[in-house]
């Protein structure tokens, strides 16, 4: 089942990579607000420049923080504004989480596997590089965390499009232009 | 209008996450304690020194009233060598199970609680080395009971390495002495002669290996750090509760149960019922906060 279905992704980022802008790759650091707990993560994004764009996502908590876990999910960001410089967008997001030291938690009903729902909002930029920041709740611990992160698109480059028009030693993403 | 959807999305979001976070993952269920040790000792009896300059002042008395007749001729240093004066000779006295509380000093013998008239220790040092008595010796003890009770043998303390047991066989101690285990009565109450320095109990055992237990459980509290103490008005036995089990407690038996606990801010928490054990009992508890005073008065009540 896992090899299908890194097999699937496979498929489709190389698909969606072969058509320039179709796919950007990022990493991202995390702070969740009720468990205290540093984390990082990567994601692809697949369609970046379009309204609707699907995430992959996976996220790890070390263990020096009070909650050890990984998640491992898929997110869907709907652009809501869409500026000549930023982006303000919607997210939601589910994904399997594994909670390392869940014997170390005195909650009820603390779990390794666990499944989340999570909705947010974030703002990106038009760039090439892109950074992100991301305010997320968690439905299923009810927890908030802020992301930071930076996303490359692929295909986006300083000739393409726009005049290689230049802002502060960044490229704008010609899809907007 | 995007504009407007997207601040109160944000807004809503915001709102969403101030109402309804929770830090259940990292926050403690229950109340937490730390270690009653330190809450013990600073309330148990302190320690008597008496200092012996000659055989004038060889007999010792306590500020509870135990007497010691401590020659020096019957201690010698571990490696055999003989005492000269001065020397001291130190003492602890627990008559009450208060004292025995804090002292963590219950009269439970090999399983079985003892029927108890007090607890003393006494030692004697020299140069801050502890002596020992040489062998075949003895110091004489007198407690003072208004009521002694016939057949109360001397119980010698020894350190099973995480508590003290109690045994009337000194010779399992590896005392060699041919004085009378039991107590005798006179009008100050009990004397003996006693072989060993160290932790005496004056007692007889109240129990013969029957009996039930008191499992203890928490749905608010945390009993790990928590001091469990029974005690038995009818006999003024202590019993200590080590991993949240009791030992055997005679069927029938009325008990009075506290626990004593201090939390990280350094307050006072307790838990105290009276109840006849006639089964094996599972007894849920939860403890609540108490001011020093009061735990005090409850103690000097029991």
């Amino acid at each position: 089942m896992i090899k299908q279905l890194i097999f699937i992704f496979l498929i489709a980022f190389l698909s969606a990579s072969t058509k320039a802008q179709n796919v950007g790759v990022g990493a991202d650091a995390m702070y969740n607000f009720q468990t205290e707990s540093f984390g990082f993560g990567a994601r692809v994004n697949f369609f970046p420049n379009n309204g609707l764009s699907i995430v992959p996502q996976v996220a790890y908590y070390p263990g020096f923080n009070k909650i050890n876990e990984y998640y491992f999910g898929l997110g869907l960001e709907q652009k809501i504004i869409r500026g000549n410089t930023f982006n303000f967008y919607l997210l939601a997001h589910g994904a399997y989480n594994l909670w390392a030291n869940h014997e170390e938690s005195t909650m009820d009903g603390a779990q390794a596997s666990n499944w989340n729902a999570e909705v947010g909002a974030g703002i990106t930029t038009n760039r090439c590089l892109r950074p992100f920041l991301e305010y997320r709740y968690n439905f299923k611990f009810q927890e908030t965390h802020l992301r930071l992160g930076l996303l490359y698109i692929f295909g986006c480059n300083s000739s393409s499009g726009n005049g290689g028009k230049r802002k502060r030693g960044t490229t704008l993403c010609p899809a907007y232009h | 209008m995007k504009t407007k959807i997207a601040i109160l999305s944000i807004i809503g979001i915001f709102i969403i996450s101030l109402n309804a976070c929770k830090k259940d993952r990292i926050e403690k269920s229950k109340n937490e304690y730390e270690p009653v040790n330190s809450y013990l000792d600073m309330k148990k009896q302190q320690e008597q020194e008496f200092i012996i300059n000659g055989p004038s002042n060889d007999t010792i008395v306590g500020n509870q009233g135990t007497k010691l007749l401590a020659g020096k001729d019957c201690l010698m240093f571990p490696n055999g060598d003989s005492v000269h004066y001065p020397f001291s000779v130190k003492l602890v006295e627990l008559y009450t199970p208060k004292d025995m509380m804090y002292w963590q000093m219950p009269t439970v013998a090999a399983g079985n609680i003892l029927e108890t008239d007090g607890e003393i220790r006494v030692r004697a040092t020299k140069n801050n080395q502890d002596l020992v008595l040489r062998p075949n010796c003895a110091y004489g003890v007198q407690m003072p009971n208004g009521a002694p009770k016939n057949n109360m043998n001397a119980f010698y303390g020894f350190d099973t390495g995480s508590f003290f047991d109690w045994t009337d066989n000194p010779a399992s101690l590896g005392v060699t002495t041919s004085v009378s285990p039991t107590f005798n009565i006179i009008p100050y109450g009990y004397e003996a002669l006693i072989a060993r320095l160290g932790w005496l109990n004056c007692g007889k055992l109240a129990n013969n290996g029957s009996g039930n237990t008191i499992s203890f459980t928490s749905s608010t509290d945390y009993l790990e750090n928590v001091g469990i103490f029974i005690y038995f008005p009818t006999t003024k036995s202590v019993m200590q509760v080590y991993n949240m089990t009791s030992g055997l407690i005679p069927t029938g038996t009325s008990v009075k149960i506290v626990m004593i606990a201090v939390d990280g801010g350094g307050n006072l928490f307790h838990y105290y019922n009276t109840m006849t054990i006639s089964a094996n009992t599972t007894l849920e508890v939860s403890l609540s906060a108490i001011t020093d005073p009061n735990l005090t008065t409850l103690l000097d009540g029991l």
